[in-house]
């Protein structure tokens, strides 16, 4: 069966200074995903994020899991998925790409 | 008629196919002391200029309507070939609305058929003698464009002749240059580097600077001190190149003198950028007070000196135009002179930007062991505690200095490089500074010679804290808190990475394959 799913689409980095403006878009979307349902996070247009960027997906990481769902990370170069594993928010959530 | 036979008035070429009107025109031209040639068409008039040559005449009278090429079509071919040589056009009533605006264009006169004398000799008068000034400002020209090659050669010489690997830009935005910089070998193994930038763009800015460099070598010479030759010199533009009818130049200059046995460097500053010195890991700081001090020729000041040590690595100097298109740019002043000094690239796209003269030296210093290859200074940046709010600014000020230099760097490097800069200034200013402007961050960045390794180093001016990387790293993965992230990325992503006074001061390096990223 396929799992219903959301998706945000990140139009750049991830950054201190837009990171709140992230996280509301982020949070709006998330009151639409279903329990074992799926939110998507399509960073391909990221090349940067940073501490308070990984924070956000920290934050919507536990937000979904709280709602019984999960989240998965579209990446779209090798940096920005090399920081996913030396944080090791690969392990809380599924990386696709690059 | 003889080629070299000149006319007092000048030498005029008439142009018209009508027989009458070209023994009418030049008969009046003749009386009024020219010396005339004549073609009946403008092909014959092109045989006339190639055998005399454009240099022979003074003006050229043409027809408008001819067979064959009409006058605006040899205007064209006029124009083109000698811009200084003044056509006249003569023209029918009916034309001479179609023709001003044409001849406009051009910058060429016009008389009204059937012709009158008066107008005639007033017209013919002015012509050449737009002729005579538009070719002495030529000659003027080429003059200077001569003395500024003679400048740019006889720097380029004169440096390496005194210092082995000088490395050495140049470049001027007019004739010739008021930026100028020599290398003076002194006794007891010192050797001083002259930097100067005399105000204005004319010859006189160039001459006075030169003037300043030969004072200044002959009074080094007879054993003077540099001190005492920005004193005259100051002096000199004081009271005997300013008067009270003249705007007098006045003169920007440092100098640094390198003593070799006892490692100890003597600064001059009189209103020149600071130079740069770094030491073998490229950690660029500033040699003197970032305080400005007044250029030579303003008031009966003294000028900014100082004595410190020096140890192997790079010192680098400027002008102050490359200060100013760096900050058009939006770049670090010390990557603008690393893309400057790369002979394999060209400048002119990038000194198309420039308003200004510069010049930049980038040297070793005397006690840098043969063969060892400092790290190249790129970014050096102080910051007061509270920039916090100007993080992405600063971001992008470091991106813009590194793809200068690595045009081709690889994105995923540049990536690494950026995030754990950023991590690593925002740690400094938000803990180490605690956002107070009372206390500063410094961030350097440098590269290796093959551009095979870039080094960052941030210090703040806290007093630190003791962090254990890897349970807080565990903690913050496994339990998913927010805190410490980017300790963690800043410890994972560099090839390298070195804290020391308690986390206040952060080293990271970055490695990636020899010559990956040159431009080609």
């Amino acid at each position: 069966m396929q799992r219903d799913s959301q998706t945000y689409k990140v139009d750049g980095d991830i950054v201190s200074t837009n990171a709140s403006l992230h996280w509301s878009r982020i949070e709006s979307i998330i009151q639409n995903v279903s329990e074992n349902g799926i939110l998507n996070l399509d960073l391909r247009a990221s090349r940067l994020v940073d501490s308070v960027g990984l924070n956000v997906i920290v934050k919507a990481i536990k937000t979904v899991a709280a709602r019984k769902a999960r989240v998965r990370m579209l990446i779209g170069n090798n940096s920005l998925k090399r920081i996913c594993t030396f944080t090791r928010l690969d392990q809380k959530a599924e990386i696709v790409g690059p | 008629m003889d080629a070299t036979t000149r006319s007092q008035s000048g030498n005029l070429l008439l142009v018209d196919d009508d027989n009458s009107t070209r023994t009418l025109v030049g008969a009046l031209l003749r009386r009024l002391g020219y010396c005339v040639e004549q073609a009946p068409s403008a092909k014959e008039a092109r045989d006339c200029i190639e055998t005399f040559g454009f240099s022979h005449f003074d003006l050229i009278i043409s027809d408008y309507w001819m067979p064959g090429e009409n006058g605006l079509e040899f205007l064209k071919y006029i124009s083109l070939e000698d811009p200084t040589l003044s056509v006249i056009l003569m023209t029918v009533d009916g034309e001479r609305r179609i023709l001003e605006n044409l001849i406009q264009i051009n910058g060429c006169g016009f008389i009204q058929k059937p012709i009158n004398p008066r107008k005639l000799k007033q017209t013919a008068k002015d012509a050449v003698l737009k002729t005579k000034h538009l070719r002495g400002l030529r000659s003027t020209e080429c003059e200077a464009n001569k003395l500024g090659e003679n400048q740019r050669i006889l720097l380029q010489k004169q440096l390496n002749a005194e210092w082995a690997d000088i490395e050495f830009f140049f470049i001027s935005k007019s004739h010739a240059s008021g930026d100028f910089v020599s290398v003076i070998p002194l006794q007891n193994e010192r050797k001083a580097l002259l930097v100067s930038d005399a105000s204005g763009h004319e010859l006189s800015s160039a001459l006075q600077s030169n003037y300043f460099h030969g004072l200044a070598r002959g009074m080094l010479k007879n054993e003077g001190s540099m001190e005492t030759v920005f004193e005259y010199f100051n002096h000199i533009l004081m009271n005997e190149w300013i008067r009270e009818d003249l705007i007098g130049h006045s003169l920007s200059a440092n100098s640094l003198i390198f003593d070799k046995e006892n490692e100890t460097l003597s600064f001059i500053n009189a209103g020149a950028p600071h130079p740069m010195i770094a030491g073998l890991d490229g950690f660029a700081s500033s040699v003197g007070l970032e305080d400005g001090f007044s250029p030579l020729g303003w008031f009966d000041q003294t000028f900014h000196s100082k004595n410190s040590s020096y140890k192997p690595g790079y010192i680098c100097t400027w002008t102050d135009g490359l200060s100013d298109l760096a900050e058009c740019v939006g770049i670090d002043p010390l990557a603008l002179a690393d893309r400057l000094l790369d002979k394999s690239r060209g400048s002119s796209s990038m000194m198309a930007k420039s308003t200004d003269d510069i010049a930049v030296v980038r040297v070793k210093t005397p006690s840098t062991p043969q063969g060892v290859e400092p790290m190249i200074p790129l970014i050096s940046l102080d910051l007061s505690g509270d920039r916090i709010g100007d993080i992405d600014s600063i971001q992008e000020y470091c991106e813009k200095s590194i793809r200068i230099v690595a045009p081709q760097i690889d994105s995923e490097l540049l990536s690494d490089i950026l995030v754990c800069l950023r991590e690593g200034l925002i740690n400094a200013l938000k803990h180490g500074c605690h956002a107070s402007p009372e206390l500063a961050t410094s961030l350097r960045l440098s590269r290796s010679h093959d551009l095979s390794k870039i080094s960052i180093q941030i210090r703040d001016e806290g007093s630190g804290h003791n962090f254990d990387w890897e349970t807080h790293g565990e903690n913050a993965s496994e339990n998913l808190i927010p805190e410490h992230r980017g300790l963690i990325m800043m410890q994972s992503i560099p090839s390298r990475i070195d804290v020391s006074n308690h986390g206040s001061s952060v080293l990271m390096e970055f490695e990636c394959e020899p010559k990956l990223n040159l431009a080609i």
